[in-house]
């Protein structure tokens, strides 16, 4: 009986066939890059071009846009995901299993890497967090810990990306792609961070223990700086200030001397995303610029638009007329035509819901096999960390510390003026007289005071315009603590009144509109015409910008609540120590 | 046919005319008694009579020699001579010794149904013939007390989910089936084939299936050859019919009220407009709201210059549904099988195929059904038998759309408005239209229509037994058999690129990504499993008065999975369907990939059973099985799991001989076991692994293909083991009123003890799934009653037998233990919850003024459910009442002890399942009904759920109900049943908040199943060499009666579950059948 039953103990006992048990992984180069894969695909935003914000809207607001009851607490989610930090611990944990040395320590920086850039995104969305770097289990204590005082996180993640500048490859061509983190990489990551944590801190005015704004600020700098010294990177420029700009973001691949790190896509892989079918098919959010976004692009002399006469009821034509080169590059404006193509295209005023359609990231007709236009077919690849936001980072940290200099902006932001052409910012000339659009409370930010008032001003002007679309603008406002911006009037362009009118400056007419009551006018084709009041809202009656949204509910932005977002409600109820952020009603009465 | 039949009848009543005399005398048991209510039938006539209550009877014959047949419920018939000068006779009855004893099948063996001391139900094959439904399983339902069958899909082929006596395991454990021994599926069976079904309820009866059986085991025992000179029985059934959906499908489908309903609701979320249509337009719709067809003054398409381009502006009245689906569809089966034998050899061969055309309308699914059995007996010597049992099974079912035919039917059910058609006037598909945000239809109408996205889903199932038994000495028998089952999936999915045009002047555009994308998928699962059993019965009576009888055993099996799947884009052809066709991308790639994965498990056990009686009046039985498991570690892998049972039949005690008038036959039982539950959901619990995957859509511009990556399985407890059913069982079982009346009752408490579960909730900075461990106890409390009453009486002069039959069942499940002592609701489960309890707010009808709603919500903060209340509260919202009074609207501290303003409103679980069936048979007609239903049980419908919410959930429904508007609040209509318009309300908006208003009470009485039929007298038929020739009609799921239907009449109240996200959209419907059958026997 009893070698009978232990003949049918060994029939029992099945190994897996098909999967590696944990303890023979994490033992060579190999299982540490695969098992690290996975956070490129987790954590990086593969749509950052259709962000809403005050600067860009699409025909349906988003809840952040539309305020109030539209935000609410969820039961669970809500940004709320920890698995990836979990993979990350597990890796860091494990790594020392494989024998190859070099392997470990690079991909020991790598996840370290990830992990800063996980809890950046933590921070951001919910201020103080649990700080984890442990693979936690599941009768853990500290699963039922309060939040970590930001303060903890921001220096436990400066740790983190020190490690990983200290032992990321530091060439180029060791990772042999801007696809793969490298040490410039993690450098880009620290400038943006603790720029986010000083500006946050300074603006809202938040004292914590341990660092105050400044030294977020410095390293900031820092960081910024030694890329700027040491790294084998550049603005991309071919000598032509009125398309270089246009083209780095519609180039199939990645350009290597200004994208410090990129996501990849490929037709032949059937990677896409949807950037061009975005701007172009009406069904895909018709985004448009705002009015106010547009009005912050300089002359081309470098005067601002705003100061001179008659701005405010400007034709489009007249508008977009001498202005900063990149205006052109943005959206359409008259004698846009396609990369590759030579007919003009007139602004299509049912795909853009403000006029001023974006044409950032659209491709060549003839990309994506000829199939670009549809959806979800858009192959050129997008930047996580480009250089252009690393100079940006530079002198705006160093614009709030107080510390910036004319040489500052010489190396940094105007280089990215030279590239399009423009003239350079002139450190003392914008502090004499900071701009009155930019610091208004219709139009800007009031709460920027100081001796650097007017540079700060012009750096954030060029921070909107430079990164459009690259999905930076809700979180600058944030951290400026100018949520008031998203309650500043969503318009597009004027119209006078019922007419015809040349978009394209060639004397024709693309849009016509006609009043309520009257007939419809008879047009050529390809000529755009609409009631105003039901096709097409005007801020007047049958005058003024287009306001689509004029009669939508929107509840102000709240100072005192929509900065931070809710911590779901399971979760509290999981763990009565974690605090709800201020102001949300999550129906828990603890 | 109907006056053939008539004819037939007219002729087999003709009565032969002869002289006559009188015959009278006396009915009497075999203990004197007198029995009333027995039919007397002259034979070859139709003449006859019924005896007095003091068992008298008188009847009028022909003066020459006759036989007079006696026949009565329960008790043998009986011929009786009466010679030409008889007058006077006494007939004596038998009890029905084949009633008495009847053998029941139990586990590794049988037993007289008067012995057994276990729940055990039984269904005979004349339940299960002529009801028009396609599987096994779903003609159990309702037939078995305590057997719970659930149809959780109205796809052609699908299977229900099965459970006997309710919720068993938190982990949700379906009963264990064996097919003549072997593990097997009861879809897989053919109903046709099958003698009985045993459903062993209790944990003594099941306790020698150890570590499978903790939640009930169906035991289905086929037919088998018999003995009969080697003269062959032919049966040929066949049946024809259609099927059409149980629930409405008529949805709105005139162009305005689409668009103007779908516009109100999305308007009032977004303040913009869904349908991109002008006053003009809307007017435009409006004239032709009463076009039924296309009025050539008014053409439902018209096209015209819009912004510059030329459009198609669409003004229609279409019926999506009916566009694409239909109502009737027919469905056929014929089964044919052949057998016989000799007293050596015995034989049976059945065949069986089974075709169902479904819904879809263009191409229309098919599903098609095979089953062969062949049974051989050889008696070899006089103590060895050798059989063999082979079953093959084969299905298939086709059917256009995009992954399964449901996902097709729910991403189908969007932003078809009824003002579009499916093709513009050029011949075009619609797909995209600058009037609209989003796809019509999804594009699925195009999947459906071009018949250019293939999928096929095929199953066998082949598994052969063979068997040995050998009986060397009397008592003693022992069986061997060998088990060697095959069975395989093998699916086959395509899709093509779908044009379409979205102005007269434009290209033809392409979906040619996702669903539109030129690929076919390949994937083939195989599982071989074994399983032998070797065991030794015994059966001896001593001393005429001790019966010991008893099993011991031994059961090995395994099974291994093994999958590969494989998929390639770019065919290059539209038609055929092979990965040999693949192609390369216009880059020159070829883009392929494949999958694999296998995995196996194995068990074992050592089983026996003892049983004794007392001169079959005390019965005791003893079993218990030591079993083991692959699915756990060393160390935890091996169970013992014992029970035991004891049985009382009062009625054979001499004290109880008085009562034995009435009640024939009374026994107690009561037994206790413990029952272990292997399934797990993985084959490896106790490790965790690591996989490679591709990654759906990353690269690294490495290669030319997608970059791989690992990951984890979550964190394991290493100690897990089973979960353990431990069960009392109390019941009756009654015989009375000369075995007219049969009653059984059980009442039972099941333990689930060390339940596996997701361990307790974690928060989610635990970052992975929590470990299973062995955490929960749950407490189950059931009673199952069942009563039957059969007779006989004989009208017209001629016999007329009837039988009613009642049954229900009903359970309580309580959580006994878990993990979570604050009984939060962040929890699965606390101590003391009952399952299915449904937790939600109080409200208190609608505001009937701004006025009113705004000065609730300056009282009460409803800040909670605010979410898409857009202008404020107002008229026509829905009032929740602050319940606890703190003058915040809110859930409290998310507990039971603090839940807010939340209550229990219901429960989820069905309270109260019953079914009844009555049948009579005279004169070769018969008839059956059978309804089956539920008690209350509550839902609360799933914000996607569109069938119920129409607009307030997504608002772009396609199949928005008809006049929905009357359930709309409005000013002038302020009884309606729903809030003021609001889209999303019920996704994410306050009707996503549980709440009494809109509960639904799901409870339902079915008419499950009429047949009529009639039999052709055998006397015409021998004449043409046909035993039995029968006609009838059967209709399954006719009609059903529940307050559900006050709130829609588009979800069946069986359909109404919560599914898979977007599936709640709109979902295959439920089938009701009609068929018009033959049963030919010869």
């Amino acid at each position: 009986m009893l070698i009978g039953l232990s003949a049918c103990d060994n029939l029992l006992d099945l190994q897996p066939l098909s999967q590696i048990s944990q303890t023979d992984y994490f033992k060579t180069e190999t299982d540490l890059q695969l098992f690290s894969n996975s956070f490129y695909n987790n954590l990086l935003d593969k749509s950052p071009y259709d962000n809403q914000s005050d600067l860009c809207v699409q025909q349906n607001l988003s809840d952040e846009m539309l305020g109030g009851s539209n935000r609410t607490v969820p039961a669970s989610g809500g940004g709320w995901s920890w698995t990836d930090l979990r993979k990350m611990n597990t890796l860091l944990a494990y790594a020392d299993q494989c024998k190859d040395e070099a392997a470990v320590l690079k991909y020991t920086a790598l996840t370290r890497f990830f992990r800063a850039f996980f809890y950046f995104e933590k921070v951001k969305r919910f201020g103080d967090v649990p700080w984890y770097d442990i693979e936690l289990g599941s009768a853990d204590e500290a699963l039922y810990k309060a939040r970590d005082s930001r303060e903890l996180i921001m220096t436990n993640m400066i740790k983190d990306i020190d490690y990983a500048i200290a032992n990321l490859p530091n060439e180029k061509e060791e990772t042999s792609s801007p696809y793969r983190v490298n040490r410039w990489a993690a450098m880009a990551l620290k400038a943006q961070f603790c720029l986010y944590e000083g500006t946050y801190r300074k603006y809202h005015q938040l004292s914590l223990e341990g660092h105050d704004y400044t030294y977020y600020l410095e390293q900031s700098a820092a960081a910024a700086e030694e890329l700027m010294k040491t790294g084998p990177y550049k603005l991309y420029t071919t000598g032509h200030p009125e398309k270089d700009y246009l083209t780095l973001f519609a180039e199939e691949n990645a350009n290597p001397d200004e994208y410090i790190f990129a996501i990849k896509f490929d037709y032949g892989l059937n990677i896409y995303h949807n950037a061009t079918a975005y701007t172009l098919v009406p069904t895909q959010g018709r985004p448009g610029l705002t009015r106010k976004m547009v009005n912050t692009y300089l002359k081309k002399d470098g005067t601002a638009f705003t100061n001179q006469a008659g701005w405010q009821e400007m034709s489009f034509i007249d508008e977009v007329k001498d202005r900063d080169p990149r205006l052109a590059q943005s959206i359409r404006t008259p004698g846009y035509t396609r990369i590759g193509r030579t007919e003009v295209l007139a602004p299509d005023l049912s795909t853009s819901i403000t006029g001023y359609q974006p044409i950032k990231f659209v491709q060549d007709p003839t990309a994506s096999g000829g199939n670009v236009d549809r959806n979800d077919r858009s192959t050129c690849d997008l930047p996580v960390y480009r250089y252009a936001e690393v100079l940006l980072n530079y002198a705006e940290a160093k614009a709030e510390l107080g510390t910036l200099t004319q040489d500052d902006l010489d190396k940094s932001i105007n280089l990215i003026r030279q590239r399009v052409g423009m003239p350079d910012l002139n450190m003392s000339v914008a502090n004499a007289n900071p701009d009155r659009y930019l610091s208004s409370d219709e139009t800007g930010y009031p709460n920027v005071t100081g001796a650097n008032k007017g540079v700060i001003l012009e750096i954030r002007r060029e921070r909107g315009i430079e990164l459009m679309q690259e999905g930076f603008r809700f979180d600058d406002l944030v951290r400026w603590k100018a949520g008031h911006c998203i309650d500043q009037s969503i318009s597009g362009m004027y119209f006078p009144g019922p007419g015809e009118y040349d978009l394209t400056g060639d004397g024709k007419a693309d849009v016509i509109l006609y009043a309520a009551g009257t007939s419809k006018p008879i047009a050529a084709s390809g000529v755009q015409v609409y009631k105003i009041g039901e096709e097409l809202i005007l801020s007047g009656n049958n005058s003024g910008y287009i306001s689509y949204h004029k009669n939508i509910e929107r509840t102000p932005f709240s100072e005192e609540r929509d900065y931070l977002y809710p911590i779901p409600t399971n979760e509290r109820s999981l763990n009565n120590n974690l605090t709800q952020n201020p102001g949300w009603k999550d129906g828990l009465d603890f | 046919m109907i006056l053939l039949l008539l004819l037939l009848v007219a002729e087999s009543i003709s009565v032969l005319s002869a002289q006559n005399r009188v015959v009278s005398g006396k009915v009497l048991d075999t203990q004197q008694e007198p029995l009333a209510g027995v039919t007397i039938q002259v034979k070859g006539t139709s003449k006859g009579s019924i005896s007095k209550a003091d068992g008298s009877f008188s009847l009028q014959v022909p003066s020459e020699a006759v036989e007079l047949n006696f026949s009565y419920v329960g008790y043998l018939s009986q011929q009786v001579k009466v010679t030409p000068g008889e007058k006077n006779i006494t007939v004596h009855l038998r009890e029905d010794a084949i009633l008495l004893g009847e053998t029941v099948v139990i586990g590794y063996g049988t037993q007289k149904k008067v012995n057994l001391t276990g729940a055990v139900a039984t269904v005979e094959s004349k339940t299960l013939e002529n009801r028009a439904s396609h599987s096994l399983a779903n003609m159990l339902q309702g037939s078995v007390a305590g057997l719970n069958i659930t149809t959780s899909s109205g796809v052609p082929g699908s299977s229900p989910d099965i459970n006997v006596r309710g919720v068993t395991s938190i982990n949700g454990a379906e009963p264990l089936v064996l097919v003549d021994g072997a593990v097997g599926d009861l879809n897989r069976v053919n109903p046709n084939d099958v003698e009985s079904i045993s459903v062993i309820k209790d944990a003594s009866a099941a306790a020698v299936y150890g570590a499978r059986a903790a939640f009930g085991v169906i035991l289905v025992t086929t037919k088998s050859g018999s003995a009969q000179d080697g003269k062959a029985t032919v049966r040929y059934s066949g049946r024809i019919g259609w099927e059409s959906p149980t629930t409405s499908t008529d949805y709105e489908t005139t162009g305005y009220w689409s668009v103007y309903t779908i516009n109100k609701f999305w308007k009032a979320n977004s303040g913009t407009l869904y349908v991109n249509y002008t006053d003009h337009d809307m007017q435009q719709l409006l004239a032709r709201v009463n076009d039924k067809t296309e009025n050539p003054d008014r053409p439902w398409v018209v096209e015209e210059e819009r912004n510059g381009r030329k459009q198609w502006v669409y003004y229609g009245n279409y019926d999506w549904w009916h566009m694409q689906y239909r109502d009737n569809h027919p469905v056929q089966e014929h089964n044919v099988s052949i057998s016989g034998g000799t007293k050596d050899i015995k034989y049976l061969l059945s065949g069986a195929y089974d075709y169902q055309q479904g819904i879809l309308k263009a191409n229309p699914d098919i599903y098609r059904k095979y089953n062969m059995r062949s049974k051989i007996d050889f008696r070899i010597n006089k103590w060895t038998t050798m059989s063999n049992n082979t079953s093959f099974y084969g299905s298939q079912y086709t059917f256009q759309g995009d992954g399964s035919v449901e996902n097709t039917l729910a991403y189908g059910a969007r932003h078809a408005l009824a003002c579009f058609p499916m093709k513009n006037p050029d011949g075009s598909w619609l797909y995209s239209t600058p009037y609209l945000n989003y796809k019509v239809g999804n594009g699925r109408h195009i999947m459906l229509g071009e018949g250019s996205h293939r999928n096929v889903e095929r199953a066998s199932d082949f598994s052969t037994t063979t068997r040995l038994v050998i009986t060397p000495v009397k008592p003693l028998s022992i069986t061997a058999d060998f088990t060697y089952r095959l069975y395989q999936t093998r699916n086959t999915s395509r899709s093509n690129n779908m044009y379409f045009r979205e102005y007269p002047d434009a290209e033809l555009g392409v979906y040619a990504t996702g669903a539109g994308a030129n690929r076919l998928d390949e994937a083939v699962n195989t599982r071989n499993y074994y399983s032998t059993n070797a065991y030794a019965n015994y059966d001896q009576t001593f001393n005429e008065v001790h019966h010991l009888s008893g099993v011991v055993g031994f059961n090995y099996e395994t099974l291994k999975r093994k999958n590969v799947s494989a998929y390639g884009e770019y065919l290059s052809s539209t038609t055929l369907d092979d990965l040999d066709l693949v192609g390369q991308n216009p880059d020159g790639e070829t883009i392929t990939g494949v999958g694999g994965g296998q995995n196996e498990y194995a068990l074992a056990g050592f089983f026996g059973r003892v049983n004794y009686d007392y001169k079959g009046r005390y019965l005791f039985e003893a079993s218990g099985r030591y079993d083991g498991t692959s699915r756990f570690a060393k160390g935890s892998r091996w169970g013992w799991f014992p029970s035991a049972s004891a049985g009382w039949r009062i009625s054979e005690e001499p004290f109880f001989k008085p009562a034995r008038n009435v009640i024939n036959n009374l026994k107690l039982r009561a037994s206790y076991g413990s029952l272990g539950n292997q399934n797990v959901s993985s084959y490896y619990t106790y490790m965790r692994l690591v996989s490679i995957n591709d990654f759906a859509g990353y690269s690294f511009g490495e290669g030319s293909a997608m970059a791989k990556y690992s990951t984890l399985s979550a964190p394991v407890a290493s100690d897990l083991t089973w979960e353990t059913a431990q069960q009392w069982d109390f019941g009756f079982d009654l015989a009375m009123l000369n075995n007219r009346l049969n009653v059984t009752a059980d009442g039972y408490v099941r333990n689930t003890k060390n339940m596996l579960t997701d361990g307790i909730e974690l928060p989610a900075v635990y970052g992975a799934s929590v470990p299973q461990m062995n955490t929960a106890d749950l407490r189950t409390n059931g009673y199952e009653l069942s009563v039957t009453w059969r007779d006989q009486f004989t009208v017209a002069q001629r016999k007329l037998e009837y039988s009613i039959g009642f049954n229900v069942s009903d359970y309580k499940s309580i959580i006994t233990r878990y993990d979570n002592s604050e009984k939060t609701f962040a929890k699965k489960y606390y101590k003391g919850m009952r399952l299915g309890e449904i937790w939600g707010f109080v409200t208190d009808g609608l505001f009937q003024s701004t006025e009113e709603a705004q000065a609730y919500a300056k009282k009460v903060d409803l800040g909670y459910i605010n979410k898409g209340v857009t202008g404020g509260w107002q008229a026509g919202d829905f009032k929740f009442v602050d319940l606890d009074g703190d003058n915040i609207l809110g859930i409290g501290g998310n507990t039971v002890d603090k839940p807010g303003d939340r209550k229990i409103l219901g429960n989820s679980l069905p309270s109260f399942s019953y079914g009844i069936n009555a049948s009579v048979r005279w004169s070769g007609f018969d008839a059956s009904v059978f309804f089956q239903g539920t008690g209350n049980h509550y839902w609360y419908p799933t914000g996607q759920a569109m069938p119920f919410w129409g607009p307030y959930s997504y608002p772009y429904l396609t199949y928005l109900q008809k006049d929905f508007l009357k359930d709309v609040w409005a000013e002038d209509n302020k009884d309606a049943y729903f809030t003021r318009p609001m889209a999303y309300s019920s996704t994410s908006g306050p009707l996503s908040k549980v709440n009494d208003r809109y509960l639904q009470n799901i409870r339902y009485l079915r008419f499950k199943n009429l047949t009529v039929g009639y039999t052709i007298p055998a006397s015409l038929t021998k004449r043409i060499g046909i035993d039995m020739a029968r006609f009838y009609f059967s209709g399954e799921n006719l009609c059903y009666w529940s307050p559900l239907k006050k709130h829609t009449k588009y979800i069946d109240p069986e359909a109404a579950i919560d599914r898979s996200d977007a599936y709640n959209n709109a979902y295959y419907p439920w089938q009701q059948t009609f068929m018009f059958g033959v049963d030919i026997t010869f």
